[in-house]
């Protein structure tokens, strides 16, 4: 290893290694050591660099028999324990320590032993996992030599847990699209400036031409040859074919110039090579171009029709009709949704408030206070609640104006339905602790009854209870109603029928406090 | 290691993807829609429920083969598709003609530089907005368990030497797939005696090291992953034998795919039970059950149903107001507890009853027995009386004596059988016995050679075993398949290196993670046995970590066919 060191004391340098006779001054501590060698094991036992060097010397020198080779190998194992990190490693108490995975008492039987990472100690069996670590017990997974560790430390070695690769390829794809479109966009750019143009030229013909003599016959003598300055026309003689549909040209298939890119194209009707459009149009779908319109510009002139081929109309108009379909407001559906999400948002913002309070009012000591707090929550949650039902009602109910729009509207349904489902359960419990607080608190007030009785015998208190049972117990009707609903409508005759005996046990409360309520009872 | 957890890390990932800048001007609603190809529909419907995607207000879901979708310009789109030439190009279509406003897509596997400048020139109204690659170009069916999608193109293999090259080319990039959504950069070793195993991991090699830098970069672990290719070749035994556990007899006698049962056949049924939901990631009582043989699976549905019926009991005495507010609260339970009771009954009957009419029983007694004790004199009578039997039917007589033939070193017995056979079962049967023969015993006769050597002392045990505690034993369950000591010989780290050379990194350390996948399909047997080797260790000594795969899933009809595959094109070979 620290050969370069012996050429920094001496000058004379050349082949000096390998005689004995020369002397070095260690580098560290700047004895004079004689020989290469000698300064190599100086370096290696007093200042112990290089535990490699030393082993190797240790098994190579003599033809040891085999026995001693194997003792070299368990004195390397040793040397390593030793100079491990050692001082965390938690002292066994005798009798009493525990191994911490299985928690059987530690003795020399199941063995005792230290898991090497994280110091906690072990019985044998769960201490075996060989985890690779460097001298100061830290993981090492390329240096390291693999050393007894718990489950618990081979479990937390950084990415042995780790899954789910992802690339993301957004980067790459929009420089590729960009490099693509800014030829396109170029392509665009000047078909726009001839559409410009050419509008804003027929557009100064009119005005220049109108009421003049003979102006309908000058206007299109203008017009046609004012098309022919913004592009030059492919000559009518070389072209053969459509260049879109390649149909060869005859009697019957015209040849037509497009006013935007002068090529030739057919006029076939199923193929849409090309068209003639109304000014008007065409005008409306740009409107976003520095065109010069005004509300002067005569009916006549927006009637006009230029023939553009389909491949400039789509470069033109495909995206500012996308833009634009994109800006339209929602539809009714969609609009819909945005409200009731609001309102399962208010929700969802009222109910971590009902758990807190709940658990507050819930304890012995609750307040009159904190309970009247319960059941304005309760009201407020029971408000929208209804609001979303009925929100989801309007919606089961609206047309669908596509088959998508209908598979929306079941899905909506659907989750609406388990929304409910899911957070009536606090109202439940609301309903059972306000009723069960308010029969305490009578008991323990008693001042105020028994004077007060009404013209049915009851006191206000039993008036009181009897209504908090009353609305429980419609409540409760309400939800069994709907269970048996959706167990009608999925055909579970059985559970519908336990269930109808259910609501009518229900109605022959209700029926009884009714009565027993009398006039006291709900409008 | 638990593939569960990719999936959902995966479908996580895309069902909440955002939209990344408050856009102002454009309306948006919050509803979304998602776009699924042929290949992900199984994914998402085997790795979701329609309750999590209508959570992240997914309302609209659609496959991208229907032409006919109507265009929805204000809901944003989440595309998740497996990057085919096929699915590139109704992408490419979508993005030059957008029905909805915005796209967010995903692919299951790496997509190539030119598949994306494809859709990069296609997306010219910059509807686009993510493009990402996560990995999950397989299915999932257990924890540890994964297949290759279910679609496959053609063919995977020409005959047992030489696959298709677009069935290489599938799996070994499904493979690469796994390998990434676990995040491992294996050592490769695969079964020497196995050709398609050899080319597969070849092709495996030169993919990861291809993609050293882009993708493989993970940081080095103290020990290298494995990855062991093995044939199915190597043990026909095991996908012949009749199964028994819980999910295999399901997939055996009933079939499941995308995990719904179909129970329409099952005469006498309730009308809600036609088609049931089984998945072990939903249903609890599956997740106990599965790996069950069928009589502790008796026991576990009995103690369930009476559990039930106390719940119910006590749910019909409602006197008091307090009794209906705990009823109305649990209800929502007891319905589904009732649905599910009622869904494993009728399971577990159409189970019972197919048993019973092909006289499984006495089958797989027989099968159990020719397969685990070689050339007993008494089980070579029982198999007589049973090829006999006119009730058996011709497919299980066949399957019979194909165990029979792969496992006896006696000829005569072997003709005195064949004999048999030739009288009481139908030609074509006969057919694929010799087939069979010619494929697989023929080769037996080295393979077994190499196996004496170190079965001699298991051989030994095991008859004792057999002699010592006969009853003990379950008779249904002796044979245990090749794979268990292959995970023997794992776990010991005495994995023979001829016997399954390495072509990957050189490993460092003995392995803890090892990804095993075979080669021509494997079977819910093997699953079981991966699935208690994994539960075993997790008790205590974590050191392996097993996940199984196969190019399919093979109940032993499947198996049966799949040797016909091989056979006929075996035979069109030898004529050229």
């Amino acid at each position: 290893m620290v050969l370069s060191n012996g050429s920094t004391t001496s000058g004379v340098s050349q082949a000096a290694g390998l005689d004995d006779s020369d002397e070095y001054a260690c580098p560290i501590c700047e004895e004079e050591v004689k020989g290469l060698v000698n300064l190599n094991s100086h370096l290696d036992d007093v200042h112990q660099l290089g535990m490699k060097k030393a082993e190797d010397r240790e098994g190579r020198p003599s033809k040891l028999p085999n026995g001693t080779k194997k003792h070299a190998k368990i004195d390397r194992h040793l040397r390593r324990q030793i100079d491990m990190k050692k001082d965390h490693w938690i002292r066994p108490i005798k009798g009493s320590s525990r191994c911490e995975f299985c928690h059987q008492i530690l003795n020399q039987e199941n063995g005792i032993i230290n898991c090497r990472k994280c110091g906690l100690l072990f019985c044998r069996a769960h201490c075996k996992q060989p985890v690779k670590l460097d001298r100061m017990a830290h993981y090492d997974p390329i240096r390291g030599e693999p050393c007894k560790c718990c489950l618990k430390c081979l479990e937390n070695r950084p990415g042995y847990n780790e899954f789910g690769f992802i690339r993301d390829r957004t980067a790459v794809f929009s420089k590729a699209r960009k490099s693509n479109n800014e030829d396109r966009d170029l392509r665009e750019l000047q078909l726009e400036h001839r559409f410009i143009r050419l509008v804003n030229g027929i557009v100064y013909v009119y005005r220049v031409f109108e009421g003049t003599f003979m102006a309908s016959l000058r206007i299109s003598a203008e017009i046609s040859k004012l098309e022919k300055s913004i592009v030059p026309w492919e000559r009518d003689e070389f072209a053969i074919r459509c260049y879109i549909c390649e149909t060869a040209f005859a009697i019957t298939v015209r040849k037509h110039h497009c006013r935007l890119c002068g090529k030739v194209v057919c006029d076939n009707e199923i193929n849409n090579c090309s068209n003639l459009l109304p000014l008007k149009n065409l005008i409306n779908a740009a409107a976003d171009l520095p065109l010069k319109i005004t509300a002067q510009t005569g009916a006549d002139v927006l009637d006009i029709e230029i023939r553009i081929c389909a491949v400039c109309l789509q470069s033109l108009f495909k995206k500012r009709k996308f833009l634009k379909e994109r800006v339209t407001p929602l539809s009714a559906l969609l609009q819909k949704y945005e409200s009731l999400h609001d309102i399962s948002r208010v929700i969802m913002g009222i109910l971590p408030n009902v758990e807190r309070v709940l658990d507050r009012a819930g304890g012995i000591d609750a307040t009159p206070d904190e309970i009247s707090q319960l059941s304005k929550l309760r009201r407020k949650l029971l408000d929208s609640f209804s609001m979303y039902d009925f929100m989801t009602k309007q919606i089961l109910q609206m047309q669908a104006s596509n088959a998508s729009e209908a598979r929306i509207i079941a899905s909506i349904k659907l989750s609406s339905a388990t929304f409910i489902q899911d957070k009536m359960l606090p109202l439940k419990s609301i309903s059972s602790v306000i009723s069960s607080k308010l029969n305490t608190q009578e008991r323990t007030s008693p001042q105020a009854s028994e004077q007060l009785k009404f013209d049915n015998d009851l006191t206000i208190k039993e008036v009181k209870s009897c209504r908090t049972q009353l609305m429980v117990l419609k409540e409760q009707r309400f939800l069994v109603q709907e269970m048996i609903e959706d167990a009608t409508k999925r055909r579970k005759l059985d559970e519908a029928s336990t269930l109808t005996s259910n609501v009518n046990e229900i109605d022959v409360q209700i029926e009884e406090l009714t009565k027993k309520l009398g006039q006291q009872g709900f409008k | 290691m638990n593939l569960l957890e990719v999936a959902d890390f995966y479908i996580g990932r895309i069902l909440s993807s955002q939209a990344k800048s408050g856009t102002s001007v454009v309306q948006q609603s919050r509803v979304k829609a998602m776009l699924l190809d042929k290949w992900t529909v199984g994914t998402i419907s085997m790795c979701t429920t329609q309750t999590e995607l209508l959570e992240h207000e997914i309302y609209l879901v659609e496959t991208i083969e229907n032409q006919a979708r109507d265009t929805m310009r204000h809901l944003r789109c989440l595309v998740y598709v497996k990057p085919t030439d096929e699915t590139i190009g109704f992408l490419v279509d979508e993005l030059r003609n957008p029905r909805y406003g915005e796209y967010y897509i995903f692919f299951n596997n790496t997509i190539s530089k030119s598949q994306l400048e494809r859709l990069a020139e296609a997306d010219d109204l910059e509807v686009v907005s993510k493009v990402e690659e996560v990995f999950q170009d397989y299915e999932i069916i257990n924890s540890d368990l994964f297949t290759m999608g279910s679609v496959p193109n053609s063919p995977l293999f020409r005959n047992r030497m030489m696959w298709d090259s677009s069935g290489l080319e599938e799996v070994t990039s499904s493979l690469i797939s796994v390998l990434l959504s676990l995040k491992v950069r294996p050592q490769v070793r695969y079964d020497v005696g196995s050709k398609l195993g050899m080319k597969l991991a070849q092709n495996v090699v030169e993919q990861v090291k291809k993609n050293d830098k882009k993708l493989f970069d993970f940081p080095v672990q103290d020990s290298t992953p494995m990855l062991l290719i093995l044939d199915r070749a190597s043990d026909v035994v095991t996908p012949l034998l009749q199964p028994w556990t819980y999910q295999s007899l399901i997939y055996e006698y009933i079939g499941i795919k995308r995990n719904i049962v179909d129970l329409s056949d099952v005469p006498g049924l309730d009308e809600s039970l036609k088609q049931v939901v089984l998945s072990p990631k939903q249903d609890g009582f599956f997740r106990d059950t599965m790996f069950l043989n069928f009589g502790d699976l008796g026991d576990r549905i009995k103690h369930y149903v009476s559990n039930y019926k106390d719940k119910t009991k006590a749910s019909n005495q409602i006197n008091t107001l307090e009794d209906i507010r705990q009823f109305v609260e649990k209800f929502p339970e007891f319905k589904k507890l009732s649905g599910n009771v009622s869904k494993h009954m009728a399971i577990v009957g159409e189970l019972d009853r197919q048993l019973q009419l092909r006289h499984i029983w006495d089958i797989s007694e027989i099968e159990q027995n020719i397969s685990v004790h070689v050339d007993d004199s008494e089980d070579f009578q029982d198999l007589l009386n049973l090829v006999g039997n006119s009730e058996i039917e011709p497919f299980y007589k066949m399957k019979l004596a194909c165990i029979f033939a792969a496992r006896t070193n006696n000829p005569g017995r072997k003709s005195e059988l064949e004999q048999l056979l030739s009288k009481t079962i139908p030609l074509e049967e006969v057919n694929f016995y010799h087939r069979f023969n010619s494929l697989f015993v023929s080769r037996k006769s080295n393979s077994a050679v190499r196996k004496d050597k170190d079965d001699i002392l298991s051989e030994l045990t095991k008859k004792f075993n057999h002699k010592a505690h006969q009853k003990s034993e379950n008779v249904f369950m002796q044979h245990m398949p090749e794979l268990s000591h292959v995970l023997d010989d794992l776990l010991k780290n005495k994995l023979s290196d001829e016997k399954y050379p390495n072509l990957g990194d050189q490993p460092r350390g003995p392995p803890q993670d090892v990804i095993i996948f075979f080669v021509g399909g494997v079977t819910f047997e093997e699953a079981r046995v991966v699935h208690q080797f994994n539960e075993s260790l997790k008790k205590g000594n974590a050191r392996l970590r097993i996940i199984l795969g196969g190019t399919s899933v093979l109940n032993t009809k499947e198996f049966i066919s799949y040797c016909n595959d091989l056979a006929n094109d075996g035979a069109a070979l030898n004529l050229l």
